[in-house]
């Protein structure tokens, strides 16, 4: 059937997302597949687990970028949170002893890091702000429940849970009555 | 010492003003200074918005105090004066789509205005700006909540873009702020594409009438604010925005929404969403009276065809073919919101019964006429309210994959096809002279080959298939059916596209 073109050419549409994602995926499926397969057929430690894990990371981070809310701030608390599991695997279940000292000063790194996100340009991230909010009282709760586990390094929590809170506080003390309006729209259920 | 600024063509044009003339563009200046209170980046590219547009009238001859007064930055209210802190939830029909969307899919439509003259970016850009403070609910860019999405208000610069890519493609709105629409333009064409979380066809028809005529205005085409094209200097009414699904649901009766499924068409999936456009125009008139002397409505004729359409671009010989036909539910309840309000109906046939056009017409008008009755709409209506209300308090995080499974099972699955019909499209007075047609396209689907639209505009009807499929089958016998009936078809389209 011919007909008259009535639209611009378009001289590429890049498709070139599409297949990387594709190639990937079925690479780190595979990748996944023989790890697992491998651990389970010699056994020993769950060193698969922490493979899949990371695998999971880079495809999330990486290939697989959000669809709404792609932000420095969310993609910061998702790489800090995804770290501190991955961290907490390593430590769980192969060399164990080192992550109540370390995971605090990730955590800490990571909210320091966010929050000179965020105050840097309160007017442009305030609209940002949930992500930061959600892992502050994620890393406060974390870590005062820490210090029952953690009993012979107790500091690096204490250090993590005020930072958290004097943050929150800062936060909340920022927007004011903001907050409430994010609160309101984030957590609603209409 | 100030530092000397680096001359522009609009530096060049006010130094070559008169004096009264250079203070009266000064002072202008000034009072859109005052309007102007976002970020500084915006606020750059606004005024150069307003520059671009005296420059723009400068050069066709359009006296300085006509073009100010066109351009009076009292027309842009206080929009850009006040923080972004509005926000709204979505409705019960465009809660699934954020929900369902992936990289490679997302619910886009468009519609188009084809003018009597090339469309100049300049004004058409002042137009948006102008326009888009009646629209606050297009004003806005989506965010995640814990258990919803929702729209939060967004104060920038909406930019009008040169059509440089693929119909109905894939808006990015994962960037805090980015837009839910676009605004196109090519040669003639003025064209609004639409995230369905904002609108649906007939708020999408409003938001361009009302955009083309405040471009007509700048042109310095008076339009009547009239007949769907909304005074864009009076305030935004709360029922404009309002979910009526959550208002008119009543009673306990409901209707599913799960379909047995359907057959699909045959032809390879493009990985190009659509890979081609093509749109059969055709007079209004002689299609009406080809579904009259058959006894049937428009649609009902249209979704004959593509029955019979679809049986051609098959190799299949058992399974039933589904049309799923939006229903605008405007028709049945006093509305005036803009957001989604429309619901579908759906008509089968095994492909043993798809014999011909006018075989099949009585039982496609019978189901048609039965899918849409009021109180099936009511019941579906109530089912999709019940839906929404039983998982509102299940997180997104655990809602999103759930709806991308079940959607990519269920939903794409039950219809081999779309026929929206959007109807007579009335034009405001003094913008009908300047329209030579109007058309409107879906988005595709995962499976769905082919969806199919139509409006009419000015006698001028337009049926515009997008596809998924470079096999021409269904298009073709489209055509044929169409010219059979005695029909003269205008076919247009886009090129094939990642081929």
């Amino acid at each position: 059937m011919e007909f008259e073109i009535v639209y611009p050419h378009v001289k590429k549409h890049s498709i070139a997302m599409l297949i990387i994602r594709r190639v990937f995926g079925l690479l780190f499926l595979a990748a996944a597949a023989v790890c697992l397969t491998v651990n389970l057929v010699l056994g020993g430690k769950w060193w698969s687990v922490i493979v899949l894990w990371s695998l999971y990371m880079v495809w999330s981070l990486v290939l697989q970028a959000p669809l709404v809310e792609r932000n420095l701030i969310s993609q910061g608390v998702k790489l800090a949170v995804m770290t501190v599991i991955l961290l907490v695997l390593i430590d769980w279940l192969l060399v164990p002893g080192w992550a109540g000292f370390v995971v605090p000063i990730v955590a800490y790194g990571a909210l320091i890091v966010l929050a000179v996100l965020f105050f840097v340009n309160v007017s442009k991230q305030r609209h940002n702000v949930m992500p930061l909010i959600l892992l502050t009282v994620l890393v406060a709760v974390g870590s005062a429940l820490a210090l029952f586990v953690f009993s012979e390094t107790r500091w690096p929590m204490i250090v993590l849970a005020s930072t958290a809170a004097v943050l929150l506080v800062a936060t909340a003390f920022t927007l004011r009555s903001r907050l409430i309006s994010e609160l309101v729209k984030r957590f609603h259920i209409k | 010492m100030a530092k000397k600024q680096k001359p522009t063509p609009f530096t060049d044009y006010l130094d070559s003003l008169p004096s009264p003339d250079r203070e009266r563009v000064d002072s202008f200046m000034a009072v859109l200074d005052r309007h102007l209170r976002i970020a500084r980046e915006w606020k750059r590219q606004l005024v150069r918005d307003f520059e671009n547009a005296l420059l723009w009238y400068a050069e066709n001859g359009v006296p300085l105090e006509d073009a100010l007064t066109r351009l009076s930055p009292a027309k842009l209210g206080g929009f850009y004066c006040r923080p972004a802190d509005g926000w709204f939830p979505l409705d019960a029909a465009a809660k699934v789509y954020p929900l369902s969307m992936s990289h490679k899919l997302m619910a886009v439509f468009r519609l188009s205005l084809t003018l009597d003259a090339p469309v100049v970016p300049e004004l058409l850009q002042m137009a948006l700006t102008f326009t888009i403070k009646r629209f606050p609910f297009f004003a806005t860019t989506i965010k995640n909540g814990i258990f919803w999405h929702y729209i939060d208000a967004a104060k920038r610069r909406f930019p009008v873009e040169p059509e440089s890519t693929v119909p109905c493609a894939d808006i990015d709105v994962s960037v805090t702020g980015s837009k839910s629409f676009r605004v196109l333009y090519y040669k003639n064409r003025l064209s609004c594409e639409f995230f369905h979380i904002l609108t649906d066809g007939t708020g999408g028809a409003i938001f361009l009438k009302s955009l083309a005529a405040e471009y007509l205005r700048l042109l310095g085409i008076p339009v009547a604010a009239e007949k769907g094209a909304l005074d864009i200097d009076a305030l935004p009414d709360a029922r404009e925005s309002a979910d009526d699904f959550a208002k008119y649901v009543s009673g306990k009766k409901t209707s599913g929404f799960v379909d047995k499924p359907a057959i699909q068409m045959g032809g390879k999936l493009s990985p190009v969403k659509p890979c081609q456009v093509i749109h059969l125009d055709m007079d209004a008139a002689a299609l009406r009276d080809a579904a009259r002397s058959r006894g049937v409505s428009v649609t009902a004729l249209v979704a004959a065809m593509m029955f019979v359409s679809c049986k051609a671009a098959t190799d299949r010989q058992h399974g039933t073919v589904h049309i799923q036909v939006p229903v605008n539910m405007r028709k049945y309840y006093e509305s005036r919101t803009l957001r989604n309000f429309s619901l579908y109906a759906n008509i089968h046939l095994p492909l043993e019964e798809i014999t011909g056009v006018d075989s099949i017409l009585p039982q496609v008008a019978s189901q048609l006429t039965a899918g849409v009755a009021p109180e099936k709409m009511q019941e579906m209506m109530n089912g999709a309210v019940k839906l929404v209300r039983s998982v509102r308090l299940v997180p997104l995080f655990i809602k999103c994959p759930v709806a991308r499974v079940v959607y990519g099972f269920l939903g794409d699955r039950a219809f081999t096809t779309t026929l929206s019909n959007l109807g007579v499209v009335e034009l405001p007075q003094g913008m009908d002279a300047h329209v030579r047609k109007m058309d409107f396209v879906l988005g595709t689907v995962a499976l769905a080959r082919a969806a199919v639209s139509m409006v009419t505009v000015n006698g001028v009807c337009t049926l515009s298939i997008a596809k998924l499929t470079t096999d021409p089958s269904f298009e073709e016998r489209m055509c044929a059916l169409l010219r059979e009936t005695g029909l003269r078809i205008k076919v247009s389209g886009s090129e094939l596209y990642g081929i």
